[in-house]
């Protein structure tokens, strides 16, 4: 079996480091994952866009394409050299599947008689998904992460499946050698306005210390949270390896993640949250998490350790009272079981890989 | 066999011989046993049910349905390269009908290419009829055609879309427009209905006036200029014993202006459009046929008729048609302009009334021939068999995903030109 993962970017500091590219990665871990575990000999390529054509070994059994074009402009797409590519495949998964590239790939996937799955990640909507329900016909079946998620393809003629997840549980574990800092809160996710980073500093409990980690995606927003020192205890770490924000992670006492629909300026994004990776790598290291109840992260209070805040006047208290509870181990372990059960690689996998055997493309 | 055929017009209203023959195709198809059913724009109506023994939906859009008009920016667009309402009717015909076979005939105006690409990914049998090139319009060189091919990609058809043409000059001229090599299954030239023919002429004794006969579109693609400017100066050269009969709609007005201005009422009389029954008898009265048409004819129907009555063809070089009859012993050949027109009309005009009777004679005898209807039918026949054997059409819900395929690329063709 023959996958190709086709996003307008991909997770690099070459392109994008954020929630969808890497969403991209443990996908295709799963499927190996759950292949594997079957037999079944599965290649997985990654497909994105760029200057010009490269190819090269992305990380274990996982190859990356570039096809020259600029990522978000379907029209400047090759398009001859991306059917080349495409030809390959068994399996097309189109990922930003709403926004204009993800469309152009899907419809050259499907014509090349491919199977072709969609998947959502927020990268916005070319205005013919607002026009035609038809245009949903070129996916043979879209699938999202959330419940939240399924609800951006209500308006199209395609089916949906919901597969929670997929968070890569194999590297986001507990470490039983790595200590708790107590008062030590985390935020991860890159520092966009929506991620709302600004109110939980202004939230922050006396006596905490928060990080955020996460890389500067927009100025403004950067000028604007490094005003609020005077507010609270907090310092922005940028371009931190995975490997540090993993250490983070097991280091924090709380896990929170703030994300609003709407901004410090007040300007609305409809899905600022499909799934809520940052949260779900801080569970299966152990550590507890407070969520926002934007977008897809009500849907996270389910597991063990979670807690969703409704308004910002909760969040103090909600703070102060994770934070007097102790993280133990027992707790951690709970905590970790819980999410790798329901969003970990392997459940992941081994759903998709039914869905797939019931639409005949396995 | 259930036949899907498709034509940008279709009779009774006409433009040439392009939907003419479609319409004689459909009707013996059926009489041989199949379904024809057949899909066509709204461009002709039927307002007196002329049509009769053939379903006829008239449900396309056709925004030009000849190689006129076709450097209009929108003819451009919507005719030649892309057109999704068009997709989307042709698409839901093929749902519902589930033909074996598609047999497109003129598909000018409709979206002729996303049309064919869009039947070659949807695996349909399909025969494409080349009366015409079905991509007259498409400069590949042209801005609009890149744009095209940076959205839609590089042309491309499948083996199952078969090709019927009547010359292999059309074969080429579609070859280049697409980039890509096509084979004709079968040439099928310009047919004559044995049924409609008369007697041959009768021997001439001795003749003071000399007959010609125009009959096709009255346009300036179709040589009327060159008629008058071969009248002109063979009457600028003395000879008088010549008339010219002229049939056809098109610029009608035009031309009669252009008559009376160059003074030559006497010689040039406008005999109105006739149906084709009735110019198979009237050619048999005229001793030459003046068809000189673009170098770019692809056949000409008129001058297989006009030879069957024994009316000698005096054409262009090059054209289709010119595939089927010899310089000098059953047509004439000229190249295209008034002075080698004048020529051929001072040869016939001058020609000893024996020797005028052979030419004419062998005209008849080559189109009796090799042109009947009833040989080249079932050569029509056995190629929509061929199609039909070698394709599988994708199921319903697979036919709908090419089609959303189509309609965003085609959204995304229009935004980026916007």
């Amino acid at each position: 079996m023959k996958c190709f993962h086709c996003s307008p970017t991909y997770y690099s500091t070459d392109s994008v480091v954020g929630g969808g590219e890497k969403y991209i990665l443990y996908l295709s871990r799963a499927i190996t994952r759950a292949t594997s575990g079957l037999g079944i000999s599965c290649q997985n390529n990654v497909v994105a866009f760029g200057p010009r054509f490269a190819e090269y070994d992305y990380e274990d059994a996982l190859r990356l394409i570039i096809v020259p074009g600029q990522p978000w402009d379907p029209g400047s797409i090759d398009v001859d050299n991306l059917r080349s590519v495409l030809s390959e495949g068994d399996i097309v998964f189109v990922h930003q599947c709403l926004a204009g590239t993800g469309l152009l790939v899907a419809s050259h996937a499907k014509l090349l008689k491919k199977w072709v799955i969609g998947i959502d990640h927020g990268g916005g909507e070319h205005h013919l998904v607002h026009q035609s329900r038809e245009v949903g016909r070129i996916f043979d079946l879209c699938i999202a992460q959330s419940q939240y998620a399924a609800s951006a393809f209500k308006d199209l003629d395609v089916g949906t499946e919901v597969i929670l997840g997929p968070v890569d549980d194999t590297y986001y574990t507990l470490d039983p050698s790595t200590d708790r800092v107590h008062g030590l809160v985390l935020s991860v996710g890159r520092l966009l306005p929506h991620k709302s980073f600004d109110r939980l500093i202004t939230a922050l409990p006396s006596g905490t210390h928060l990080v955020i980690a996460g890389t500067a995606s927009d100025p403004e927003y950067l000028s604007y949270l490094r005003a609020q020192s005077s507010k609270g205890a907090f310092e922005i770490r940028e371009r931190l390896s995975d490997d540090a924000i993993r250490c983070l992670m097991r280091q924090a006492s709380l896990y929170v993640h703030p994300t609003s629909h709407f901004d410090f300026r007040g300007r609305y994004y409809p899905k600022p949250e499909l799934l809520g990776l940052a949260p779900l790598e801080a569970l299966c290291c152990g550590t507890p998490a407070l969520v926002s109840a934007a977008g897809s992260l009500p849907e996270l209070g389910s597991l063990s350790g979670v807690e969703v805040f409704t308004g910002e006047g909760d969040l103090p208290a909600l703070m102060q009272s994770k934070l007097d509870q102790p993280v133990d181990q027992s707790l951690s372990c709970s905590i970790a079981e819980s999410v790798s059960r329901n969003y970990g690689l392997l459940p992941y996998g081994r759903c998709l890989l039914t869905v797939l055997e019931s639409l005949g493309a396995l | 066999m259930q036949i899907l055929l498709v034509s940008n017009v279709f009779p009774p209203g006409f433009v040439g011989g392009f939907e003419l023959g479609a319409l004689e195709v459909a009707k013996g198809l059926a009489d041989r046993g199949h379904d024809v059913q057949v899909l066509t724009s709204d461009y002709f109506l039927d307002e007196n049910d002329a049509i009769s023994g053939l379903v006829v939906n008239r449900c396309l859009r056709c925004v030009g349905p000849s190689h006129e008009g076709a450097a209009n920016a929108q003819v451009q667009r919507l005719g030649v390269y892309h057109d999704y309402a068009n997709l989307r009717r042709v698409a839901y015909a093929i749902r519902r009908q589930q033909p074996h076979v598609l047999l497109l005939f003129n598909i000018q105006g409709l979206g002729a290419l996303s049309l064919m690409t869009m039947l070659s990914d949807l695996r349909m049998p399909t025969v494409v009829y080349m009366m015409d090139s079905p991509l007259v319009g498409l400069d590949s060189s042209s801005s609009l055609n890149c744009q095209y091919r940076k959205i839609f990609g590089q042309h491309r058809l499948s083996d199952c879309i078969r090709f019927i043409s009547m010359s292999e000059k059309l074969v080429l001229e579609c070859s280049a427009a697409l980039d890509q090599t096509i084979r004709a299954d079968a040439i099928v030239p310009a047919w004559i209905h044995e049924e409609l023919l008369t007697e041959p002429p009768e021997p001439e004794i001795s003749s003071e006036v000399v007959r010609f006969a125009f009959c096709s579109r009255i346009a300036p693609h179709k040589g009327t200029d060159i008629v008058l400017d071969g009248a002109e100066l063979l009457a600028r050269d003395g000879v008088t014993n010549f008339v010219i009969d002229v049939f056809g709609d098109g610029q009608v007005a035009q031309f009669l202006q252009s008559v009376r201005a160059r003074g030559l009422d006497r010689f040039v009389h406008y005999r109105g459009s006739r149906p084709k029954w009735e110019m198979q008898k009237l050619f048999r009265d005229y001793h030459a046929l003046l068809f000189p048409t673009w170098e770019r004819e692809p056949f000409g129907f008129v001058v297989s008729e006009a030879a069957a009555a024994g009316c000698v063809p005096i054409m262009t070089r090059g054209i289709g048609a010119g595939d089927w009859f010899f310089h000098e012993v059953d047509c004439i050949k000229i190249e295209r302009s008034g002075h080698h027109l004048r020529q051929a009309m001072y040869m016939i005009a001058a020609m000893p009334v024996d020797a005028r009777m052979d030419l004419r004679l062998a005209a008849l005898g080559t189109a009796r021939r090799l042109l009947p209807f009833r040989y080249w039918l079932p050569k029509i026949e056995d190629v929509c068999h061929i199609a039909a054997s070698r394709g599988r059409p994708v199921t319903n819900s697979g036919n709908l995903q090419v089609l959303a395929a189509y309609q965003f690329l085609g959204q995304l063709w229009n935004d980026t030109a916007a």
